[in-house]
């Protein structure tokens, strides 16, 4: 019995490909997945693991290889194309290299599932994509050709054309790839604000973990082929599949902070005092130095932290001797002369 | 959309285009004076039946003739240009105008005619109507195959390369014909590659007319999935374009434009590849529901301009309209690539 | 594929002294009404009066062939020794081929050439045809059909092996390009002459028939070809007279139109000439060139639909296939009057039309024919030879 609050839904799906007899099987399942409305969802997983297989195949494009996936009660491979056109809406990496497009025409192309049959708009097209030029927030360049666009532009008409096609789905496939920081970091807002008000559900992929640990309302973080973890983002981060997934010789996810570390083969001891951000960042400084914080009080090299913003100081205790220094710099430098001596 | 700019381009364009075709008519190697012309065309008397007979049966039917052949190759080739999303298709990419040549040549060259060298230059070809037989069936023949393949490709890119593929082992087979042939075979094979808008009479007129009109009304038809396809096929299916019905609808209507005007006037080239990107620069937009008639417009002025200046050289020859269409084509579409700040795009 | 006829030549020729038989015609006759075309030479027996595309000098012993050899637009002049048997080579030509008389195989690759050698009599003499698809001749056929003839193949499907294995006394080609280098090199060097009969670029019938002087020299039978020459000319010569003296001319299209363009003959062509001395009033006469002109349809309209008669309609066999080739031509007063003649009755049964094969020896026929087609009050229109009507 299909959930009504779930707006797509996945049974016992495999995905991956099949070329001639070759089978290449990218996520093994079975799945059982869900999107809800109102909902972020980021994929997350290496490069290569098969999202961007999955998310095609979660869009009706690509034929899964076992089990089916369910939109409304029906499997969407089996609807027609525009029908699949009024549930799901996708934002991809593919290239548009059309001249003579303006950006108000490639976002009417986003009614094509309504539009009569020669491509005609009326008023209920015109004002959806009016509503999908506001909420991205690209008035200012509505008559520009598309190729004058920066990428961080551009993405945002793809991202209107999607929203203009006025459908409860909405998946993106690497939307982040090519922006810079702060385009990417206003694009997930602007995901965010998107799912919870207009109540649709977004699936996007990306391996950009710290912004979807930021937005994310679920994770899906596929491992390999054979592992999917699904849940809240912490929750993945506390039960240790965030480790799991990214465990590597030479890149460990710590819990603690959130991030990757490097780890380093001969780390030295340093006991850390203080308290504030300055702490947070210095203990940031010493691992990425390769020294490891211990609160061991036995620990021949001390480091205090005292002040506030700019008189910060940082004290230097060492087999004796002590030291200020007013920047982490500076500090460090001579905590590595120290221990070569 | 809106604006006085757009309504006044399109009413000085079929100004032009009914002064183009005037003119077309009044200019010929025969000297005929304009009022006589004009009495002939809306069915007045006049006075000498050989002006009569020249301006009814034959600068009439070739000016008609370039009307319907700029249609249709400016429509192909837009077609064309957006299926395969490659600014440099033409009607030509899918082979199916080798399709065509193949038919001639095998009527033309290896069907073997009369005997010698003096014979052949003083005698014609045999029947017109072989040949644009032949050409149908070769074009026809050709897009069958397109289709068939096209149902199993998923890739566009694939169907281009075989499209070329086919149009190089056509090309080989009539080299082959055209090595073992006496060199008066290969001129008049030769010359049919020229192209030729004259060799259309008022009785085939209507046989062309429907052709082309059945090709340009399908396309025009296709105007919401070719709009689609400017996204890419990833795109055009998430927004519920049927790939299969798209190709097939595409495929038949720029077959059926590409090898009518084949059959009935040869290959002509370069109206196929330049109309669109002219029509594009010039009207400034992308929804084919203006593109296709604009095409039709820009590729009707375009071809009777040619006509007109292939006769203009000479007075008693005329030059074949490949040339000219080439000479004029060229020029143009160098001219606006550069005008354009984005030369990857089209 | 042009389709040239072949005679089979297998007769030995003894018994003719091999010195040029001395019918003295040194006298250059200037024909009564027509300026002579030739330039006279009159250097030994044989005089070429029309033909500007070869001469022949005689000497005691031997003979020197010089052909004017055209490629595309450049023109040499080859020469031959025409040396009778276990003769010596004369000094003063180093390095001039040898040509054994009398030439006792042939090969010809052209229909036309199979009528000069037919005219010459030794049509029994060839041994290898370019096709053996279009031909004529009785004595030719039959020497198929007994398998002595062989396909030798035209242009770049010649057989230059099989060729050299039937080694004929000469090979007898409408050009020879390339003649010092090339493939045809490799003939030569075999000891298979090739030798360019170009009489298709002689601008009068009378020019294009005198190459029959060139095969008798081959074969040392000038004193059989040239009384039969002389008559030929005195023929034409007399129908001529009928013909450019009688009143009215009728004016005359010549051709088919193909897709807009239509070749008429240019005013020096050699078909022209026919024309003229048939007395027929041609449009473009006075135009220059001895080829065709490139013609618009639009520009022979007004003539066409005023012609009186249309020559050579192309390979049609009835009005019936001219209309359906194209609806206008049926506006033709030629049309409408019935007055369209094609060359085509003495087409056999295997399809061969022998215009091409004697008419190039037979042009006092051609010319009977068209003055009888043009001014039937002058000469009967019930005895065509080579022309019908079509119906």
């Amino acid at each position: 019995m299909p959930d009504p609050s779930h707006l797509l839904q996945t049974r016992d799906l495999q995905t991956g490909y099949q070329t001639g007899n070759k089978k290449t099987i990218t996520t093994r399942g079975p799945l059982d997945l869900d999107i809800r409305a109102g909902q972020l969802i980021c994929l997350l997983g290496p490069n290569g693991a098969g999202k961007s297989t999955l998310l095609k195949t979660l869009a009706g494009l690509h034929p899964p290889l076992e089990g089916r996936v369910e939109a409304d009660g029906a499997d969407i491979r089996s609807v027609t194309p525009i029908q699949r056109a009024r549930i799901v809406s996708l934002v991809l990496t593919d290239k548009v290299t059309t001249q003579h497009l303006t950006v108000y025409s490639l976002v009417a192309l986003g009614r094509y599932p309504y539009s009569g049959w020669l491509g005609g708009l009326s008023e209920a097209d015109r004002t959806a994509i009016e509503w999908a030029i506001e909420v991205t927030g690209i008035q200012a360049f509505r008559d520009r050709k598309v190729f004058t666009l920066s990428d961080g532009e551009s993405q945002k008409v793809m991202l209107a054309r999607a929203l203009a096609q006025d459908t409860p789905i909405l998946m993106l496939d690497e939307p982040t790839a090519h922006l810079d920081l702060p385009s990417r970091i206003r694009l997930m807002r602007l995901l965010h604000q998107l799912a919870q008000q207009t109540n649709k559900g977004i699936l996007l992929s990306t391996h950009e973990l710290e912004l979807a640990l930021q937005v994310a309302d679920e994770v899906w973080l596929l491992q390999n082929a054979e592992t999917l973890h699904r849940g809240a983002p912490e929750d993945l981060v506390l039960n240790g599949a965030f480790e799991a997934a990214f465990a590597h010789e030479d890149i460990r996810f710590d819990k603690q902070t959130g991030t990757f570390i490097i780890p380093h083969d001969d780390s030295r001891p340093v006991l850390l005092a203080g308290e504030g951000v300055a702490v947070y960042w210095t203990k940031r400084a010493l691992q990425r130095s390769g020294f490891v914080v211990t609160v061991d009080p036995d620990t021949p090299c001390r480091i205090r932290v005292s002040g506030e913003e700019s008189s910060t100081k940082w004290i230097l205790e060492n087999a004796g001797s002590s030291e200020e220094y007013d920047s982490i710099k500076n500090m460090l430098n001579a905590l590595e002369n120290t221990v070569i001596k | 959309m809106s604006g006085i700019y757009p309504k006044i381009r399109l009413i000085g364009l079929l100004l032009l285009l009914l002064l183009v075709f005037l003119l077309d008519i009044a200019v010929g190697p025969v000297k005929i004076p304009l009022g006589d012309v004009f009495r002939i065309l809306f069915s007045f008397p006049s006075g000498d039946s050989t002006w009569q007979f020249i301006v009814q049966q034959i600068r009439l039917p070739k000016a008609c003739t370039a009307v319907l052949a700029g249609c249709g190759l400016s429509v192909s080739g837009l077609q064309m240009q957006t299926l395969f999303r490659n600014p440099l298709a033409d009607p030509s990419v899918l082979g199916i105008t080798s399709g065509s040549s193949l038919g001639v040549a095998t009527v033309m060259l290896a069907g073997g005619n009369v005997a010698t060298l003096y014979a052949i230059r003083e005698l014609g070809l045999s029947g017109s109507w072989l040949i644009t037989a032949a050409a149908c069936l070769g074009a026809g023949i050709v897009m069958l195959l397109v289709l068939v393949l096209s149902a199993r490709l998923r890739d566009n890119v694939m169907m281009l390369i075989i499209g070329i593929m086919i149009g190089s082992v056509t090309l080989s087979i009539i080299s082959i014909w055209q090595y073992f042939s006496a060199p008066e075979l290969v001129k008049d094979y030769l010359l049919w590659t020229f192209g030729s808008l004259g060799g259309v009479t008022n009785s085939q007129l209507p046989i062309l007319g429907s052709v082309i009109g059945a090709g340009v009304i399908m396309a025009w038809l296709s105007s919401k999935m070719l709009d689609a396809l400017l996204l890419g096929e990833n795109y055009a299916r998430s927004m519920g374009l049927n790939p299969q019905r798209a190709r097939l609808m595409i495929i038949c209507s720029s077959s059926l434009l590409a090898g009518g005007i084949t059959a009935f006037c040869g290959p002509i080239g370069f109206v196929g590849i330049a109309v669109p990107h002219i029509t594009r620069q010039l009207f400034r937009a992308s929804s084919h529901r203006v593109l296709v008639p604009a095409c039709c417009l820009t590729g009707t002025l375009l071809l009777l301009l040619c006509d007109l200046l292939s006769q203009l050289p000479a007075s008693q020859t005329i030059l074949p309209i490949n040339i000219i269409t080439a000479l004029i084509g060229a020029p143009v579409v160098i001219t606006l690539l550069l005008r354009q700040k984005n030369i990857n795009a089209y | 594929m042009i389709i040239h006829r072949r005679f089979f030549f297998g007769i030995v020729f003894s018994a003719i002294v091999l010195v040029p038989a001395f019918s003295c015609r040194d006298k250059t006759r200037q024909p009564a009404l027509e300026q002579a075309s030739g330039t006279g030479t009159s250097s030994g027996t044989t005089v070429i009066r029309y033909a500007k595309g070869f001469s022949i000098d005689y000497h005691d012993h031997y003979k020197v062939l010089h052909l004017l050899n055209r490629t595309g637009d450049k023109t040499d002049t080859l020469h031959y020794l025409l040396l009778p048997e276990g003769a010596v080579i004369p000094s003063g030509y180093p390095g001039t081929p040898v040509i054994r008389t009398p030439v006792k195989s042939l090969a010809v690759l052209s229909s036309s050439h199979v009528g000069l050698t037919e005219f010459a009599g030794v049509a029994d003499r060839i041994t290898g045809l370019g096709s053996l698809q279009y031909i004529n001749s009785p004595v030719v056929r039959q020497r198929i059909r007994s398998g002595i003839v062989k396909e030798v193949g035209v242009d770049n499907s010649l057989n230059i092996e099989l060729l050299i294995a039937m080694h004929p006394g000469a090979l007898l080609t409408m050009s020879n390009p390339d003649a010092a280098t090339g493939k045809n090199r490799t003939l030569a060097d075999a000891g298979v002459p090739l030798i360019p009969i170009a009489e298709w670029l002689e601008t009068t019938p009378l020019g294009r028939a005198e190459w029959v002087k060139v095969i008798a020299a081959l074969v040392d039978r000038e004193d059989i070809v040239n009384p039969r020459f002389d008559s030929v000319e005195k023929e034409y010569l007399r129908l001529a007279r009928i013909g450019s003296t009688a009143t009215g001319k009728p004016s005359v299209i010549i051709g088919m139109p193909y897709k807009g363009s239509w070749f008429m003959p240019a005013g020096g062509s050699y078909m022209v000439r026919l024309l003229h001395d048939a007395g027929a009033a041609y449009h473009w006469e006075d135009t220059k060139g001895t080829g065709s002109l490139s013609l618009n349809f639009e520009a022979v309209a007004p003539e066409a639909l005023k012609a009186g008669y249309w020559i050579n309609a192309g390979s049609v066999n009835s009005k019936a296939e001219i209309s359906a080739r194209d609806p206008r031509f049926a506006r033709f007063h030629s049309f409408q009057a019935g007055t369209i003649y094609n060359n085509t009755r003495r087409t056999n049964d295997i399809g061969s039309n022998d215009y091409w094969e004697s008419g190039t020896i037979n042009p006092q026929l051609i010319l009977a024919d068209l003055i009888r087609i043009l001014h039937p009050d002058l000469l009967p229109r019930d005895s065509l030879y080579y022309y019908k009507q079509l119906n």
